[in-house]
C-alpha cells in the first residue's frame, strides 16, 4: 500500500504531542520523519495534504482555512512521514494567533523536512517566505502548486534555475489534477535520508551574501525574492501572465451588480435546496412511519416487553428517523452547493463588499468569513474566529456567531418558514437568514460599545482569484463532512435523546407527565414570547443539539394528547396548526430558533477558545435576552394585528 | 496595455485612480501597520494597482505582486506611490 491511513487528528497545538522526539534530534531510521507544510495562505496546502495523507481535510478558498493544527501520516518506501498541515502564513515574523502556531512550529519543534507550498500566480512574494524558511532550516523541500494555472496563465516556471538558486529540492505539483505527488514524496524522502548534519547554506541568493546567522525580516527578502522570480519565471504569452478576471468575477466585484449578484445566489441556493428536499424528506417520513409497525411487531415477536418497545418505537426509533428524514436531503442539497460557493472563492469577496457593515458595527470584513463557517456549525465558526486580528474582534465574533443558524437549526427553520409564510418557504427563508446577519451586526455593534470597546483593527484580506471548484471533492466533501455527520448525530445525539424525552414524557408524576408538568409550568413565559410552554421546553430539552428541537416538541405534544401518523412534511405543519398554532406561533418559533443560545457543544468551545466560562455565559445570556426581546415584539405586533 | 501613473511626486495609494499603476515608494505607518502591509508584498519598490471597488466604495482592492489585496482606505492612506 502506498499510503496507509494510520491517525488524524486536528488539535490544538501541543508540540510535544506532535513532536514525541526532542526538538532538534534528527530523526533515526526508524523514527516517524516529521514533515511540517507551510506556505501563503490559499496555495492549496491542505489538497496537498490530502493527496499526500489520503486524509480529508476541509479545504476552501479563502486565507485562514485551516485554523487548527491538522495532521496525518503516510508510508512511502518503508518509512512513516507524519504530515503537519500548518496554517498559513506570509512570514515568520507573524502576528495573529493562527500564524504564531505556524511560526511555533517551525521555529521550536524544528521539523526533520519543511515544505514550503507556493503558488505560481505571486511567486514573488511566496518567495520572500521561502527565503525566511531557509534561513532559519536548510532542511527545505520547495513545493510549486497550481502548475496547471500556471500554464494556463502562459507561464512557465523554470524549477531546475530555481532549485540552483535557492540550493534546496523544488518540485511542481498541481494538486487538482493529482500530478507531481510522487515526486513531492520522492523529494521529502530525499532530504529526509540526507544526512543529520546541517547542510550548507544557500550562497547564491542574488543581493545577500551569506544567509548565515543573520536574522532576516520578510521586508528584506523580498528584493532578492523579486530577482530570483525574474529569473525563473517566463511569460509565454501577451497576457503576460495575468489572469483574466472573466465575467464572473467582474459581476461579484462590481459596485452596483454586486449585491444582487449575492442576494440572487443566496436565494437561488435556498429555492434549490427547498425545491430539491421537498421530495426526498416525504419519501424518508413515508418509508419511516411505514417500518415502525413492522419493527414494533417484530420486537413484540421477539419477547421484548412491551413498555420497552413503547420506549424504542415511540422515543428512540422515531425521534432518530425524524432527525434522518427532516434534515438530510436539505442539508444535503444545501451544503452541496454551499461548497461549491467555498471552494471557488466567493466568500472572501462577499467579506470585501461587506467590509463597510462590519466596520461600522466595530468589527471587520473577516467577520463575514467566520459566519460563512458558522452555518455549517457553530462550534467550527467560533474556532474558525481565530482568524480575526484583534482579541476584541475574535470575542465579539465567537459570540455572535450563533445568530448564523447552523446545520441543525436549519431543516426546522425550513419546516417553520413554511408555515408563517404560507407557503412561501423560499422568502421566509432568505429574510430569517438576513435578519439573523443583521442582528450579529447589531450585536457586534452593541458589544464594541459596551464590554468590548477598543480601538478598531485594519481590514486587510488578500481576496484569491476565483477557482472553478472540482466536482469530485466537493460530492466527497459533503458526503462526509455532511451526510455522515447528520447521520451521526442522529444515532449518537437524536437516538438518545429521544430516549430520555420519551421517558420525561412517559413517567407520571401527580396524575401528569414530566413533561406536561414542565410544558404547564412554563406556558405563562411562553405565552409571552408568542409560543407555548411546550415548545420552550423543547428549546430548554434541545439544548445539547439543536437538531432534537422539533422531534422533542413533536413528542411532548403527542404525549399529551394521542398519537398521529405523520407522513410528510405537510402533515407535520398541519399536525402543528391543530395544536392551537397561528402563523405568528411559527415565526416566533423560527425567531427564536434563529437567534436563542447555541448549543452545548458551541458554548464549550467559546469557553475553551476564549479561556474563560464567563464568556461562554455571555455566548448563553445575550442571545438569550435577544431571542426574548425580538419574540415578545414579535407577539405583542401579532396580538395587536 | 494599462496606463502608468505618470506623476513623479508621490500620493497616497487611496487617491490612485483605479487602472492606474503606480510603484510603492514608502510606508508611511507604525511597526505594526507595515508589518501588516509587508506580508502581502506592499514594500517599496512594488508595482502596485487598484482593481476593485467595494460596494460602499472605503475597501478597495489593489493587485501587488500577482495576488489580489484588500486594504481599507485608512490604510492604503499609509502607502505612498508614484509613477515608475
Amino acid at each position: 500500500m502506498a499510503s496507509s491511513i494510520i491517525a488524524r487528528r486536528t488539535a490544538n497545538f501541543i508540540p510535544g504531542e506532535l513532536c514525541a522526539r526532542k526538538a532538534g534530534q534528527p530523526a533515526r531510521p526508524t523514527d516517524r520523519v516529521l514533515v511540517a507544510l507551510v506556505g501563503n495562505p490559499n496555495v492549496g496546502k491542505s489538497t496537498l495534504f490530502n493527496l499526500l495523507t489520503g486524509l480529508r481535510q476541509h479545504t476552501g478558498n479563502w486565507p485562514g482555512k485551516t485554523v487548527a493544527v491538522a495532521w496525518g501520516e503516510y508510508r512511502y518506501r518503508n518509512r512513516v512521514y507524519r504530515l503537519i498541515d500548518l496554517p498559513g502564513i506570509y512570514s515568520l515574523e507573524s502576528a495573529s494567533c493562527e500564524e504564531e502556531v505556524a511560526r511555533e512550529f517551525i521555529l521550536r519543534c524544528r521539523p526533520d523536512v519543511t515544505v514550503v507550498v507556493l503558488d505560481p500566480g505571486c511567486l514573488a512574494r511566496n518567495l520572500g517566505l521561502v527565503l525566511e524558511v531557509i534561513a532559519h532550516t536548510p532542511r527545505t523541500v520547495v513545493c510549486i502548486n497550481f502548475l496547471d494555472e500556471a500554464h494556463r496563465k502562459g507561464m512557465s516556471i523554470d524549477l531546475e534555475g530555481l532549485a540552483r538558486h535557492l540550493s534546496v529540492e523544488v518540485v511542481g505539483t498541481s494538486a487538482v489534477c493529482g500530478q507531481g505527488i510522487d515526486e513531492l514524496k520522492k523529494a521529502i524522502e530525499k532530504v529526509a535520508s540526507a544526512s543529520a548534519e546541517e547542510p550548507e547554506l544557500p550562497r547564491c541568493v542574488p543581493g545577500v551574501a551569506s544567509l548565515k546567522g543573520r536574522k532576516f525580516g520578510l521586508a528584506s527578502n523580498i528584493p532578492s525574492a523579486r530577482e530570483i522570480a525574474r529569473q525563473v519565471l517566463r511569460l509565454n504569452r501577451a497576457t503576460g501572465g495575468r489572469a483574466d478576471s472573466g465575467w464572473l468575477d467582474r459581476l461579484f466585484t462590481s459596485r452596483i451588480l454586486c449585491l444582487p449578484t449575492m442576494g440572487g445566489l443566496m436565494g437561488l441556493i435556498l429555492w434549490l435546496t427547498l425545491c430539491g428536499a421537498n421530495c426526498p424528506c416525504d419519501l424518508l417520513l413515508g418509508t419511516f412511519s411505514l417500518l415502525e409497525p413492522r419493527l414494533a411487531d417484530a420486537l413484540t415477536l421477539l419477547g421484548v416487553p412491551e413498555p420497552i418497545v413503547e420506549f424504542l418505537i415511540t422515543g428512540v426509533y422515531r425521534t432518530m428517523t425524524w432527525v434522518l428524514a427532516v434534515m438530510l436531503p436539505p442539508v444535503t442539497i444545501f451544503f452541496l452547493l454551499w461548497a461549491v460557493l467555498e471552494d471557488g472563492g466567493v466568500l472572501p469577496r462577499v467579506a470585501f463588499h461587506l467590509d463597510c457593515l462590519f466596520r461600522k458595527a466595530g468589527s471587520q470584513g473577516k467577520q463575514a468569513l467566520t459566519m460563512g463557517m458558522g452555518l455549517g456549525c457553530n462550534a467550527v465558526g467560533v474556532i474558525s474566529c481565530r482568524i480575526m486580528n484583534s482579541p476584541r474582534e475574535r470575542l465579539m465574533s465567537m459570540l455572535t456567531n450563533c445568530f448564523i443558524p447552523c446545520n441543525g437549526r436549519f431543516p426546522t427553520l425550513i419546516i417553520l418558514a413554511g408555515m408563517f409564510t404560507g407557503g412561501r418557504t423560499v422568502w421566509g427563508l432568505f429574510w430569517l437568514l438576513v435578519i439573523g446577519v443583521a442582528v450579529a451586526l447589531a450585536m457586534s455593534f452593541f458589544l464594541s460599545r459596551t464590554l468590548l470597546s477598543g480601538p478598531p483593527s485594519g481590514f486587510a484580506l488578500e481576496v484569491p482569484p476565483l477557482r472553478r471548484p472540482y466536482l469530485r471533492h466537493i460530492l466527497g466533501r459533503t458526503l462526509r463532512e455532511r451526510v455522515i455527520a447528520v447521520v451521526a448525530r442522529a444515532v449518537s445525539v437524536a437516538a438518545p435523546a429521544g430516549g430520555i424525552v420519551w421517558v420525561l414524557a412517559n413517567t407520571e408524576w401527580a396524575g401528569k407527565s414530566v413533561l406536561l408538568h414542565l410544558a404547564q409550568g412554563l406556558n405563562p413565559v411562553g405565552h409571552w414570547l408568542g409560543m407555548d410552554g411546550f415548545i420552550l421546553s423543547a428549546f430548554i430539552l434541545g439544548l445539547p443539539a439543536n437538531e432534537i428541537v422539533l422531534p422533542t416538541l413533536l413528542m411532548a405534544y403527542m404525549s399529551a394528547g394521542g398519537l398521529v401518523q405523520v407522513d410528510s412534511l405537510a402533515d407535520l405543519q398541519g399536525f402543528l396548526f391543530a395544536h392551537g398554532w397561528t402563523p405568528t406561533t411559527a415565526l416566533c418559533m423560527a425567531l427564536f430558533s434563529l437567534l436563542h443560545y447555541p448549543c452545548a457543544t458551541t458554548l464549550i468551545t467559546i469557553a475553551r477558545e476564549s479561556k474563560s466560562c464567563k464568556w461562554a455565559l455571555v455566548g448563553f445570556g445575550l442571545p438569550l435576552g435577544v431571542a426574548c426581546a425580538v419574540c415578545f415584539l414579535v407577539a405583542r405586533a401579532g396580538a395587536i394585528r | 496595455m494599462k496606463k502608468g501613473y505618470e506623476e513623479k511626486t508621490a500620493i497616497p495609494l487611496d487617491v490612485l485612480p483605479r487602472g492606474c499603476r503606480a510603484v510603492v515608494v514608502g510606508l508611511d505607518c507604525a511597526e505594526e501597520t507595515s508589518r501588516d502591509l509587508v506580508r502581502f508584498g506592499i514594500v517599496p519598490g512594488a508595482v502596485i494597482e487598484p482593481v476593485w471597488v467595494s460596494l460602499f466604495g472605503d475597501p478597495r482592492a489593489y493587485r501587488v505582486e500577482g495576488s489580489v489585496v484588500a486594504l481599507r482606505n485608512e490604510e492604503a492612506r499609509r502607502v505612498l506611490v508614484a509613477g515608475s
